[in-house]
């Protein structure tokens, strides 16, 4: 009879895990693919990165380190159409684990698209991309919130 | 627990949760070899993503020696007609970034006349690994022959091409496999600075040599975070290990953070015949038949 509860509340937690919602606003359609590479122009397609968030009830940070090379300039392409709920994004030259390191860029995602070019002196051979989200503005427990981040980067020698 | 608990949970799980329709469609067995290489690579979940690397791509690597005056040199890339020799997983995934490296290498030199030839061989190993798909559009192969003689217009296929191969590794979380892609490429990409400087160039390819060094951490760091190494990539990624703990010990490097120019990059003569050695002993593993 235990063993037969046992089976009923592990099925009923498995039903509640099931009926929550997720809503994913990550967009990386056509338009958006063109959009980015269309703004790359006259720079050299380099690489791409998504960045998939699932925001949860607390701040989250995530870092991406791009290497870079000398004596080369770069385009950077930031979509985030794919994104209910606005976070911060911040460049830097360093870690996040290095105290004196100095910030290049400082925004939100609130233009949805936006082309930066870092300028050739704060490029040496990495710059680091900060996404600092926030705490998931939904109330729901029982939606999940999900989004992602496009970056595009070009490159010119 | 009881078995039966375990198999009634199984069974109550498997109604609820609906595993999805069975398929009718019969498959042949390179398909379903792709198919397992694909699940075997793949990552779990979508966004489990717990340490993220960003790599440059073949072409830079190889624009970037081309603009420090790197010369095409005749028979220093991996032959064509090595492809059907390669056996295992590993070495088609590592060599798949090798001739794109090569690829990459003839395009920039001009050296049109091979460049079918070695785009043919990096299809065929495409479909090998499952990335088949990127490749699979006719259109693609008609507009890099259209290209050829135009070196605008071929490199902005490359591009294409890198471009839509990082869409589908995305798309299919296949990160790890382009990780030991990109390891093989950035061998060859070094191999082929080191083989073909001369007098001349020597002190600006030695620059992007050591320059190319500085990324070396975040290839280990990508090839370890992979939870499927194979025995050979496993060793590759110790092997690269030991490179960059060589050039991190190098004293004219520590503070190449700061420096302003690929041309401040400094390295003497021995260690770089060290570094060139190291570097040679490595792409004759991968290519090796």
């Amino acid at each position: 009879m235990r063993n037969l509860f046992l089976v009923i509340a592990l099925s009923i937690s498995t039903l509640a895990i099931q009926a929550q919602t997720v809503r994913n606003s990550c967009k990386w359609d056509d338009a958006v693919k063109k959009k980015c590479k269309g703004d790359l122009k006259p720079f050299h397609y380099y690489a791409f990165k998504i960045t998939k968030i699932t925001f949860s009830n607390k701040s989250q940070f995530k870092e991406v380190e791009v290497p870079l090379f000398h004596d080369a300039n770069y385009r950077f392409v930031f979509n985030t159409e794919g994104l209910h709920q606005d976070i911060k994004i911040e460049i830097y030259d360093k870690p996040a684990s290095n105290s004196s390191r100095k910030k290049i860029y400082d925004g939100t995602s609130h233009e949805r698209h936006f082309v930066y070019d870092p300028p050739k002196s704060a490029t040496h051979n990495r710059i680091y991309i900060d996404y600092i989200i926030p705490a998931s503005s939904n109330t729901d427990a029982s939606v999940i919130d999900k989004g992602c981040i496009i970056f595009y980067s070009g490159f010119k020698n | 627990m009881d078995k039966k608990i375990i198999a009634a949970i199984c069974i109550s799980t498997m109604i609820m949760g609906s595993c999805g329709e069975a398929t009718t469609e019969q498959v042949s067995k390179e398909e379903q070899a792709q198919d397992d290489l694909l699940n075997e690579m793949a990552t779990e979940g979508e966004d489990v993503e717990e340490e993220s690397f960003y790599l440059p791509s073949a072409l830079q690597i190889g624009s970037i020696f081309q603009k420090s005056g790197l010369k095409y040199i005749e028979g220093i890339t991996n032959s064509p007609s090595n492809v059907e020799q390669y056996i295992t997983k590993s070495q088609k995934i590592l060599n798949f970034g090798v001739y794109s490296a090569d690829l990459a290498y003839i395009i920039l030199n001009g050296q049109s006349q091979n460049a079918t030839e070695y785009l043919k061989t990096i299809k065929v190993l495409s479909d090998k690994i499952g990335f088949g798909a990127v490749f699979e559009s006719q259109d693609l192969m008609e507009k890099f022959e259209r290209s050829l003689g135009n070196q605008d217009s071929i490199i902005n296929v490359m591009i294409d091409i890198q471009m839509q191969t990082d869409m589908f590794v995305d798309e299919n979380n296949l990160q790890d496999v382009t990780y030991i892609i990109f390891a093989g490429a950035w061998v060859e990409g070094m191999y082929l600075g080191v083989k073909a400087s001369n007098q001349e160039n020597q002190h600006m390819i030695s620059g992007r040599l050591v320059e190319q060094m500085t990324i070396l951490d975040n290839l280990v760091r990508a090839l370890r975070s992979n939870k499927n190494l194979t025995e050979d990539v496993e060793q590759l990624s110790k092997d690269l290990n030991k490179l960059d703990k060589f050039f991190m010990r190098l004293e004219e490097n520590k503070n190449s953070q700061n420096i302003a120019s690929f041309r401040d990059y400094k390295i003497s003569k021995e260690h770089l015949a060290e570094l060139s050695e190291m570097i040679i002993e490595l792409r004759t593993r991968i290519t090796k038949v």
